[in-house]
């Protein structure tokens, strides 16, 4: 009788298990089009206001660097497209992510439900917005005669991490804004002088060579870099560049988990 | 033998409230040469009590009382103390609020796939069940409305409509499910008909005497974070009105 009892109850036991992840992964890609849809679809031109930005930045820095400043490498108008696509994800989903939690308030207060998936489907709503950015690249890049090459393959493990690094920033940032509300301030000045200090419209190859390397320990810089070493073809790549943007990113994701799964409960009790 | 659905034991909860509240890091520059002294302040303080399976539990207490606090705990919003224990055999549904994640700027149909899944409910079944809802909620009519032009009542009774649809052997049920005009305190009651016969562990908080006496089992009175009493409905109701 025992034993059959206890099979059961290991039984029950599983299926609570496989309940809760599939619940899980229910309310991850429930949340995830949600935002996306509300953010870009809630109206007609939804998607154009989000593109207007970015389009608008494009322009002015396009002729500033061509016009005024005579860059003159080829295909610098796709460079300077994809820098603005990532860049533009970066700042909007540690944004986005970091208001994961306090901008749940009401729901966190009142279902028991795992709240990092609240952080993680603001960021990946992003990332949508962030794929379909790289078709619209894509497409630029077919118009610009850019050739196809086997090395774009490894833009991928790239895009992976940039994923992973964003993630990990929005869980942490949506922890400490719990306590500190004008860190939301405080990250948009970041991401202003980010913006600079990192080179989204400028190659690595301006930036002097004493500094590169205190350039690099950003990992956006190597995501920037690379990536459009990988797909534009300017630029360069190192092995251990490439290594260290995959590790630090990957670092700073599970940072992101324990950091939140460590003062999760306790700043439900604050909020 | 009935055997119990909730066990709780010596459960506190302590809440460290700072005499100040300093949520910017501005405020805590200008102030960090003074201490800010945290003071406990107990919520709850040493509830034991059980839940039989199949039992119609009721909790009863003043406004401050802790009743919500509980709920929260049994809910797995909130953690106890250390050195309580709360153990829970079987799925609960929490619903403390309706219509929790309710998006204004949503449709209406799209409110029910996002609430539905937010309780639990698996994609099939909210389809499956979808048109039952509606009905139920009598919105034929403004399903592709944005829940924002919706009046009160209208967001109420969908998010009440699907609320219904949820499914778990303990129900975990606040006084706000009971708000609302007498057709809908009546469908509320309904509802806790049909949980009853279904065989359900059903724990409602509220503070209608009368719905006490026709559906709880047993009464549970929380008053000034303490257990004051705990049994017969008509006799726990009685000390809770001698309290005054």
């Amino acid at each position: 009788m025992a034993s059959v009892s206890i099979t059961l109850d290991r039984l029950y036991h599983l299926l609570i298990m496989s309940f809760d992840l599939a619940y899980k992964l229910r309310l991850f890609t429930t949340l995830t089009w949600t935002n996306f849809k509300m953010r870009y679809y809630g109206s007609i031109l939804g998607y154009v206001w989000s593109l207007l930005k970015p389009l608008a930045l494009f322009c002015v820095l396009y002729i500033v660097f061509t016009v005024y400043m005579k860059m003159t490498a080829p295909h610098y108008k796709l460079f300077l497209l994809l820098g603005i696509i990532i860049w533009e994800f970066f700042s909007q989903a540690t944004m986005l992510g970091m208001m994961g939690f306090i901008g749940n308030y009401t729901l966190i207060r009142k279902v028991n439900l795992p709240r990092i998936i609240l952080v993680a489907s603001a960021v990946s709503s992003s990332f949508l917005a962030l794929l379909v950015n790289l078709v619209i690249f894509g497409i630029f890049a077919i118009f610009d005669g850019l050739s196809w090459n086997i090395r774009m393959f490894w833009f991928f493990p790239l895009l992976l991490a940039l994923y992973l690094l964003v993630l990990g920033i929005g869980l942490i940032l949506s922890i400490i804004v719990v306590k500190v509300r004008d860190m939301i301030s405080l990250w948009e000045v970041v991401i202003q002088l980010g913006f600079w200090l990192t080179p989204v419209m400028y190659p690595m190859s301006r930036v002097p060579a004493e500094w590169r390397f205190y350039l690099f320990l950003n990992p956006m810089s190597g995501i920037l870099e690379y990536s459009r070493y990988l797909l534009v073809g300017l630029g360069g790549v190192t092995k251990m560049g490439f290594c260290y943007v995959l590790g630090i990113s990957l670092v700073v994701f599970l940072l992101g988990i324990l950091v939140f799964k460590w003062k999760e409960s306790e700043m439900v009790e604050d909020l | 033998m009935s055997s119990p659905a909730i066990t709780v034991r010596n459960l506190s909860k302590t809440f460290r409230l700072p005499e100040e509240r300093r949520g910017t890091l501005r405020e805590r520059l200008m102030k960090f040469h003074l201490r800010n002294e945290k003071k406990p302040r107990r919520t709850l303080d040493n509830l034991s009590f059980e839940v039989q399976r199949g039992e119609f539990f009721g909790i009863i207490g003043r406004n401050g009382s802790g009743k919500s606090t509980l709920l929260k705990i049994l809910a797995g919003i909130y953690k106890p103390d250390k050195g309580g224990e709360v153990s829970i055999h079987g799925r609960i549904a929490p619903m403390l609020e309706l219509g929790v994640g309710f998006n204004p700027e949503l449709t209406g149909r799209e409110n029910v796939f996002l609430n539905a899944t937010i309780l639990g409910l698996p994609r099939r079944q909210i389809e499956e069940r979808y048109n039952e809802i509606v009905s139920f909620a009598e919105l034929q009519d403004f399903m592709q409305l944005q829940v924002k032009h919706y009046s009160s009542g209208m967001s109420v009774k969908l998010a009440f409509a699907v609320a219904m649809q949820v499914d778990a052997p303990i129900m975990l049920l606040d006084e706000v499910l009971a708000v609302g005009d007498f057709v809908f305190a009546e469908k509320c009651f309904a509802l806790f008909e049909r949980y009853k016969r279904e065989g359900k562990t059903i724990i409602l908080v509220t503070h209608s005497a009368s719905s006490m006496e026709r559906f709880a089992d047993r009464v549970m009175l929380i008053h000034e974070s303490r257990l004051t009493a705990i049994g017969n409905p008509h006799e726990v109701l009685e000390t809770y009105h001698k309290l005054g």
